[in-house]
């Protein structure tokens, strides 16, 4: 399985429900019953991984909302996207 | 016919040995009720065992045994436990792993494993006066979250009797046999009354240190809910719909976790969180 780039645009598994709180957000794995805490950044990647936005617009649109560098805000976005598809929680369309 | 509830779980005790009529029926008073709610009536029984051993009973639930040729204390836990399992298997209620008391109809749950403390915690709260609401399964209702006392006797193991010296059920009920744990009703153990329906408030995880100093610790919300949900019962049967309705509860309770070394300190510190 090859790494997710910033020219990817994946999506949240349809079979992974997730619960927003204060910012974080916890996800149920249906399949194994496998609970995933998300901290606020990863929360909110996850909630932008529409299967249409690649990462790198979603890294361009938390860089100019949060008014962070886009350099490391994509590298961030890229990195978790990446992590969460180990996990089996996201898949490329 | 004395008919007791534990939940949905409606059942009526028929006990042929008189000292130990009076002893379980004290044991299990909290869960009395004045009227049944179902028409099916279950009846556990306790006989005295058909070889003739003395002091020796067999426990039936219907047609399952619950323990043959068993202690009188042993009979009792039997009935603790088949109690507790009807309760956290019912569908009515999704059901954590927890002990809990309240104060002016705010819970406090106290949410681990089993042999974490959270009996002995119960205890010593209901004894500083709190109202209880259950030592071992916390039941929220589905539609509204709104958590239903289950009364159960407070189950104490070996290690708590030093702290609990007054509970000793021998004192009440003489029988050579050794007890594995004290059940002991909450109107034994303080001024407590048993709670009405209540909503959650503060979510603490306790863990049983022997010699650590007490300390109580905030955590996240989102930490909070993957804890509570793993101690919750057949939450993996039940889903998102068990994830939904905790995480829907969860943002309006504070999130602790608490190392407990000492009762009386244990006790201090919620009390200094609920005054808050």
């Amino acid at each position: 399985m090859s790494e997710l780039t910033r020219a990817d645009a994946p999506v949240r598994r349809s079979d992974v429900y997730s619960v927003e709180v204060d910012g974080e957000a916890v996800l149920l794995q249906e399949t194994d019953d496998e609970l995933h805490r998300l901290n606020v950044t990863a929360a909110l990647v996850w909630s932008l991984l529409d299967g249409v936005t690649t990462l790198e617009a979603i890294a361009r649109d938390i860089s100019e909302e949060l008014e962070l560098p886009f350099a490391r805000v994509v590298d961030d976005t890229v990195h978790i996207a990446n992590q969460l598809r180990a996990q089996h929680l996201v898949q490329v369309p | 016919m004395t008919t007791y509830r534990a939940l949905d779980f409606e059942f009526v005790l028929q006990v042929d040995d008189p000292a130990l009529r009076d002893y379980v029926e004290t044991v299990f008073d909290a869960l009395v009720v004045d009227e049944r709610a179902t028409e099916v009536l279950e009846v556990i029984r306790i006989t005295a065992t058909e070889d003739g051993s003395a002091s020796r009973y067999d426990v039936r639930h219907g047609d399952a045994e619950l323990g043959t040729g068993v202690t009188a204390p042993a009979a009792v836990d039997a009935i603790v436990q088949r109690a507790n399992s009807r309760c956290v298997d019912s569908s009515g209620w999704l059901s954590t792993h927890a002990s809990c008391v309240s104060r002016d109809g705010h819970a406090i749950l106290f949410a681990a494993h089993s042999e974490s403390g959270k009996s002995t915690l119960a205890a010593g709260l209901v004894r500083a006066g709190f109202a209880y609401v259950t030592d071992e399964a916390v039941a929220f209702d589905w539609d509204a979250g709104c958590i239903q006392p289950y009364p159960k006797p407070i189950s104490l193991d070996p290690g708590s009797w030093p702290l609990f010296p007054e509970l000793d059920p021998r004192a009440t009920y003489t029988d050579d046999a050794p007890f594995s744990q004290w059940h002991v009703p909450a109107a034994h153990v303080g001024p407590g009354r048993v709670s009405a329906p209540c909503r959650a408030r503060w979510l603490v995880f306790p863990k049983y240190e022997a010699g650590a100093d007490t300390a109580i610790a905030p955590i996240t919300r989102g930490e909070a809910l993957v804890e509570w949900s793993k101690n919750t019962f057949r939450f993996n049967e039940h889903g998102r719909r068990a994830l939904e309705l905790l995480g829907g509860l969860v943002t309006d309770v504070d999130c602790y976790r608490m190392t407990v070394g000492d009762l009386d300190d244990a006790v201090a510190r919620v009390e200094e969180l609920v005054g808050a």
